[in-house]
């Protein structure tokens, strides 16, 4: 290299920057030397170093809270992010099947607490409406309940036998009831 | 390019790695308040960039790339949450760069006192983006990289105004 650096150059090699070529020729070139001299000088009277502010203490508490709030919510994107994708739809799927068991089970023990007469009676011919093997009173009064619901009237709740069930099977089972309690008191 | 270290850092916090964050902060804490300070010129006000800094930073966080140094990063956020400061503070003063030596680096900002002496008249004499390009070298002491990655220019631009700046200033000193 015959030609002397420019200031750019030189600039460069004060920060370390430049070419290895350019710091060659300014080791072998008294003229740049003297110029990066200058150069060196002068960048010292041009830097400015900044201002030391202090900076309170609640100040860094609140942005190093920052900082760990936000390095938590990073943790937890990745951990979602490495859960594999066909299973992505399982991690949905499975609070909504544990809802649904739990909606399922408490359904079943609310119907195994019902009262009898919601369910198809067999036995209820001979006036046992609830099928705990007597005939009284609550056999005549979940049968009358069971008129006033919406639900189907099951045939064998028909007690006098004439195609109908109504409030006459209501009576005539509460008849039967006092008859018994009056027979076996 | 960003030191080895400053990109491991980074990595780390694209890990969720807190301790990472925190060395981040502690890292450019003075640097970036300080910056601040230049462009605002009160304490209060510099803080508050401070916090708004690293809010933005920590937001970038995970998928933050470091294409060259944290403060090249740095700089532009800190410079536009200044101009956004002074503006919502309606504290912006026209600055006639004919009678004080400050200047402005966006037509909102001061820049709190450039070196005393013949370099202040020199460098308020340059065009705004030499200036910028000068004050980011010298006061900032950036590489030619960082200057590129703070200003979104290309180094080859950077290298231009920087040589253009030197040569009035080599001159006229």
């Amino acid at each position: 290299m015959t030609e002397h650096s420019t200031e750019l150059d030189l600039e460069l090699l004060r920060t370390g920057e430049a070419d290895p070529a350019i710091a060659r020729h300014v080791a072998g070139c008294a003229q740049c030397r003297d110029r990066l001299a200058r150069l060196e000088r002068d960048a010292r009277a041009l830097a400015m170093p900044l201002a030391a502010i202090e900076v309170p203490a609640e100040c860094d508490r609140a942005i190093l809270a920052l900082a760990r709030r936000r390095a938590g919510f990073v943790a937890e994107q990745l951990e979602r992010r490495r859960r594999p994708r066909w299973l992505r739809p399982l991690y949905a799927a499975v609070p909504l099947a544990a809802a649904a068991s739990i909606i399922f089970f408490v359904t079943l023990q609310r119907g195994a607490q019902a009262p009898q007469a919601t369910a198809p009676l067999a036995a209820a011919a001979t006036g046992d409406i609830n099928r705990d093997g007597r005939v009284d009173i609550v056999d005549a009064l979940l049968l009358a309940r069971a008129l006033k619901s919406d639900q189907p009237h099951d045939p064998a709740w028909d007690q006098n036998r004439d195609g109908r069930v109504d409030q006459a099977d209501v009576d005539r089972i509460a008849q039967a009831a006092v008859s018994l309690q009056r027979r076996h008191p | 390019m960003a030191p080895s270290d400053e990109r491991e850092l980074v990595a780390r916090a694209n890990q969720g790695d807190a301790a990472a964050f925190e060395e981040l902060y502690r890292r450019h804490r003075d640097w970036v308040v300080g910056l601040a300070w230049r462009f605002v010129g009160n304490r209060d006000d510099a803080l508050d960039v401070l916090q708004e800094t690293f809010a933005a930073l920590f937001d970038r966080f995970p998928g933050f790339a470091l294409t060259s140094s944290l403060r090249g990063y740095l700089y532009p956020v800190v410079k536009h949450r200044c101009i956004s400061l002074l503006r919502k503070r309606r504290r912006v003063v026209a600055i006639d760069e004919a009678r004080t030596a400050r200047g402005d680096l966006a037509g909102e900002l001061a820049w709190q006192p450039d070196p005393p002496g013949e370099f202040a008249e020199i460098i308020s004499a340059l065009p705004a983006e030499q200036r910028e390009v000068v004050r980011l070298r010298f006061a900032l002491d950036l590489k030619l990289e960082e200057i590129a990655q703070a200003l979104a220019i290309p180094t080859g631009t950077v290298k231009s105004r920087l040589h253009n700046a030197l040569k009035v200033l080599l001159k006229v000193v």
